[in-house]
């Protein structure tokens, strides 16, 4: 019988789907692969775990920095919210007080003297009284 | 037997729980994983070689395999199936490769040569050789059946899962492995037909 052979009828004996009769086992299978001994075990294991040592070191020290990095990043985090925090809320205020300085409307320039007294008069303004309005402080606030 | 695997489970971490631990570098979780998988790991890489020293290699380079790829053990309550898939991988690289590097030699003209000792020659007594070559004949699933089940005392659906095979197609496997076995053994020593030394 060849390979094939057995190929085949385990084939056939699978479609067959019939219940199948084993003999029985070659008890000689035994002598040729004796139980080993406890010692024997124990020595295979130490090997795998000398073997084994280094990428379990490895592991260790891995883990030990992940934790290193996790153990600071909170502080780490919260600091930062901070700074942006405080830094956010300065731009802010900067901002405001620019906005309140700068900016001045055509009516508060008018008003001051001595363009709001000159144009309160009846009277048209002469040489002198524009000379003195364009030395005024005012003059500069209305230039772009 | 039942209440004391029930007490032994009690005791000692499931795999999940040992995998997580040596992932993190653990040395006794490791080594309790070693110890609870070993002998069916060796029973793997025997069923495929043949011969003990090539499967302590190979289960020695199955364990280191799987602590370096131990996150990709997903399930990790999977480890035992993932594990024997590693062992039984390794096993046939290792064949693989035994069997270049001996046509290698015999090209080159290094092959091993040296006459077993005295001592070697009664260790192997004349039925073990002639069961090992019996057993080179088989096929490498039914080798693996046979060694699994009549040496390792697997169950078949344990073997099925391995192997990825129905649970009938395992007993069939197993079927044509004994009779190949009984019948080749039979064919080199008919005398021991007579004195039943093959049953």
């Amino acid at each position: 019988m060849t390979i094939h052979d057995d190929e085949q009828s385990a084939h056939d004996a699978r479609d067959a789907m019939t219940p199948i009769d084993l003999p029985a086992p070659i008890t000689e299978l035994g002598a040729l692969y004796p139980a080993r001994a406890e010692g024997e075990w124990q020595a295979l294991a130490a090997g795998i775990m000398r073997a084994a040592a280094p990428e379990l070191a490895r592991r260790r020290n891995e883990r030990g920095l992940m934790r290193s990095i996790l153990r600071w990043s909170r502080p780490v985090g919260v600091a930062a919210a901070a700074v942006l925090l405080v830094g956010a809320i300065g731009l802010a205020a900067t901002n405001d007080a620019d906005a309140t300085t700068t900016t001045s409307s055509f009516a508060e320039v008018v008003d001051r003297e001595p363009a709001s007294t000159l144009l309160a008069t009846d009277r048209p303004p002469s040489a002198n009284d524009l000379a003195h309005a364009l030395d005024a402080d005012s003059f500069e606030q209305v230039r772009p | 037997m039942k209440s004391r695997a029930l007490a032994e489970q009690a005791v000692e971490p499931p795999d999940a729980v040992l995998v997580a631990r040596a992932q993190g570098g653990d040395t006794a979780a490791f080594e309790a994983l070693v110890h609870r998988h070993i002998h069916a790991a060796h029973g793997v890489a025997l069923a495929v070689l043949g011969e003990t020293a090539d499967a302590d290699d190979a289960v020695q380079d199955a364990f280191l395999s799987a602590l370096q790829h131990l996150e990709s053990c997903w399930p990790a309550e999977k480890f035992r199936a993932w594990l024997m898939t590693i062992v039984r991988n390794r096993a046939f690289d290792l064949k693989r490769r035994s069997r270049v590097r001996s046509v290698e030699m015999l090209e080159e003209g290094t092959a091993h040569t040296r006459e077993p000792s005295p001592l070697e020659m009664a260790e192997r007594s004349e039925l073990n050789v002639r069961l090992s070559a019996a057993i080179g004949t088989l096929t490498d699933t039914q080798r693996e059946v046979l060694m699994m089940h009549d040496v390792e005392g697997w169950k078949h659906a344990d073997i099925a899962s391995l192997l990825g095979l129905a649970e009938s197609t395992v007993r069939v496997h197993l079927l044509h492995a004994r009779r190949r076995l009984r019948k080749l053994l039979l064919a080199v020593a008919p005398e021991a037909r007579k004195g039943g030394a093959i049953r």
